[in-house]
């Protein structure tokens, strides 16, 4: 035998007032005004938050992108600081092997001239030169001391007059 | 008292005769000891059974009175042209310091001793005197550039 189970426990509020409205429809022929009024008084009374809630998704949403975008932003501006940090000290440490030790006092120019890298600028970097000389190999810029585009006898006439001048830094004194 | 003073202006004009002959004289002299002469001297550079291809010397004069006037080159093909010089070091006055450098690629490079350059002076005294110099012998290389014993000298020549 089925036990009893009281209609108003398996039914919930709005199916409740739906069976209440039937009801009314159901009874007596009610004025139609008093029926609409009955009808908007046990209507549901909860509103809907569908909207409110629909322009919060979107403002959190917005409000995460920002956070999302900020945050790239913030990465790119690290990895750009840590290039710039990395550019500098190679920039920096060319420079201290460009002018190490024996050079560091030696003007540009004849650091330039000091061909064998050995400090001293002589006849033998004039030599290293020299056997460097073919008319056949590419141009090389950096040897272009006379800058007429051209690496040729007078660029290397040009550090044999360093080597040859006296008193001067680079040479023996 | 006229008298006395002839025999002043006598006396006077005596010694300053006297002073202008002897001053001459000395005019005379100086101009002896200072006669200018002209001498090439040879720059040798011995590398023993060493080719030589390339060298770098300091050259000073020890006394004043010399100058370069003139530098050539030497002996052997390799290094016949004039080698590498400072041209303001010439004509310089007092004591002449010049630093000749040469090198070579060829292939047949001079050993043993080996004139490598003629340097031209001017010198003002005793012409007889030979006048010293401080060779300074910087670079001495075979042609892998690597570093050979070798001595480097001045000769005079006629």
């Amino acid at each position: 035998m089925k036990p009893f189970e009281p209609q108003s426990v398996l039914i919930n509020g709005d199916q409740k007032m739906q069976q209440n409205n039937e009801q009314f429809e159901n009874d007596i022929a009610l004025p139609l005004a008093l029926s609409e009024d009955l009808k908007t008084v046990f209507t549901s009374g909860i509103p809907d938050h569908r909207a409110s809630d629909l322009a919060l998704l979107r403002d959190a949403r917005d409000h995460f992108d920002k956070i999302k975008h900020r945050k790239k932003r913030q990465r790119v501006q690290y990895i750009g600081k840590i290039w710039a940090a990395m550019l500098l000290m190679a920039i920096g440490i060319y420079g201290f092997m460009t002018l190490s030790s024996d050079q560091a006092g030696m003007p540009v120019q004849y650091a330039m001239f000091d061909i064998d890298r050995n400090g001293d600028i002589d006849i033998l970097d004039c030599m290293t030169l020299a056997a460097k000389n073919d008319p056949a190999a590419p141009f090389i810029e950096k040897y272009d001391f006379n800058h007429d585009h051209l690496f040729d006898q007078k660029d290397i006439d040009m550090i044999a007059m360093s080597a040859v001048t006296v008193n001067t830094r680079g040479v023996m004194q | 008292m006229r008298r006395i003073g002839l025999v002043l202006l006598f006396c006077l004009c005596s010694i300053t005769l006297s002073l202008k002959v002897a001053w001459g004289d000395s005019d005379i002299q100086s101009s002896a000891s200072k006669a200018i002469s002209f001498m090439p001297m040879v720059l040798m550079i011995d590398s023993g059974d060493v080719p030589l291809a390339a060298y770098q010397v300091k050259i000073s004069a020890k006394q004043s009175g010399v100058k370069l006037v003139g530098i050539e080159g030497g002996a052997h093909k390799s290094f016949s042209d004039a080698p590498y010089y400072d041209p303001t070091a010439l004509h310089q006055a007092g004591n002449a310091t010049i630093i000749l450098a040469a090198y070579s690629l060829d292939t047949h490079l001079p050993h043993g001793k080996c004139r490598v350059a003629t340097l031209h002076l001017q010198v003002t005294g005793d012409a007889e005197i030979t006048p010293e110099f401080n060779i300074e012998l910087t670079v001495v290389s075979d042609h892998q550039q690597q570093p050979i014993a070798a001595t480097a000298q001045l000769l005079r020549t006629k």
